[in-house]
């Protein structure tokens, strides 16, 4: 940074005298390299301006202080292993699903043919014998199909703690 | 097997393998800095333990990808990031269609922003006093742009040093640079009338 004229905050560049406020603050926080850092404090000890800015960043560091939090304790992790529980039993109850959305499926292709050249069963009457769109949560379930390969991916190594 | 001593990595190995047991030692390990990060990030006290939750969640499902090619701890860092990111960009949509159903609970929040807001402009000295105070600098770290908050609250709480600010927010140094110096400059204008008290 040092000599840089990277000025974009209103300071005068760091050639001609004080460092931009971004270097300030990076300052402030101690993640400049140590060239900078310590171009910066030989500055600062000619510069009230500057030394007042890096006081107020400081005051505000302290002010922004987090209070130590606690550890949450075993409750942290039942609380965690019953949602992935959880998660993986709607994944198999999903999963077991598409063996029936396959049969179903091929009942549609190879049967609703038939009963046209039948002609004893209506299409509509032969979908209400499959019961297959009176199952809403079967048909809201039909827009999974595309994530059968997460899911079987995720059944490969799965084992419950 | 017992993993009290066993280093990180090979927690994250053994998760892998589908060990359970590992993965929940690496949990024990590292929930209260993931809480604690969270907290940081979320005001809500609830909603930064869900947050801290749902790190976990996501961790547990992707641990299988992990390569190694940064440490655990980073990785793990990288995830808390992006749930951030995720999580405030859930609240704007759940704002704004609270704000067009006219939910009273939006409305609620509303009024306390606007309570914060008058008091902080009335009577700085007053506001100081109590949790007023740390409402206040809550409020202003919450409504920095999730990237600036995740890289003070990182650096700042957390301790990283530039490149590992780098890492988990996934972005060059530079940018990561950038990100910190904004926030400061950020809550230095806000918080400098109350930090002059401190000087």
């Amino acid at each position: 940074v040092s000599g840089k004229n990277d000025s974009t905050h209103g300071h005068m560049t760091m050639s001609g005298g004080c460092p931009p406020h971004e270097v300030l603050s990076l300052y402030a926080h101690g993640v400049l390299t140590e060239n900078d850092t310590s171009f910066v404090e030989k500055h600062l000890e000619a510069c009230s301006s500057c030394s007042e800015h890096v006081r107020q960043i400081r005051a505000v560091l302290r002010m922004t202080t987090r209070a130590e939090a606690k550890d949450p304790g075993a409750s942290f992790n039942e609380a965690l292993w019953r949602r992935i529980r959880a998660e993986k039993a709607k994944r198999r109850a999903k999963l077991a699903l598409y063996p029936t959305l396959a049969a179903a499926a091929i009942a549609l292709v190879f049967i609703l043919p038939f009963s046209r050249n039948n002609g004893r069963v209506t299409d509509h009457e032969l979908v209400e014998q499959l019961d297959l769109f009176q199952n809403i949560e079967l048909m809201e379930n039909l827009e999974l199909v595309e994530s059968i390969d997460f899911i079987m991916s995720e059944e490969g190594g799965e084992e419950e703690s | 097997m017992n993993y009290d001593d066993a280093d990180d990595h090979l927690l994250i190995g053994e998760s892998k393998r589908g060990d359970d047991r590992a993965f929940d030692s690496f949990v024990t390990r590292h929930r209260r800095r993931i809480l604690g990060i969270a907290r940081s990030m979320v005001s809500d006290e609830e909603e930064s333990y869900d947050l801290a939750q749902e790190v976990f969640m996501r961790a547990y499902r992707s641990v299988k990808k992990f390569r190694g090619d940064c440490s655990p701890v980073t990785w793990l860092t990288r995830i808390v990031v992006n749930t951030c990111v995720d999580w405030q960009r859930r609240q704007k949509v759940r704002r704004g269609v609270l704000v067009l159903l006219g939910k009273k609970e939006d409305r609620s929040r509303a009024l306390e922003d606007t309570a914060v807001d008058v008091a902080w402009s009335a009577d700085p000295a007053r506001v100081l006093e109590g949790s007023k105070m740390r409402d206040i600098t809550m409020k202003t770290l919450n409504d920095l742009p999730v990237k600036q908050r995740a890289a003070f609250v990182l650096r700042h709480f957390e301790g990283l040093n530039t490149k590992e600010l780098a890492a988990a927010l996934q972005c060059a140094e530079g940018t990561a640079k950038v990100h910190l110096h904004r926030a400061t400059e950020r809550l230095r204008e806000v918080l400098a009338p109350f930090a002059r008290d401190m000087l």
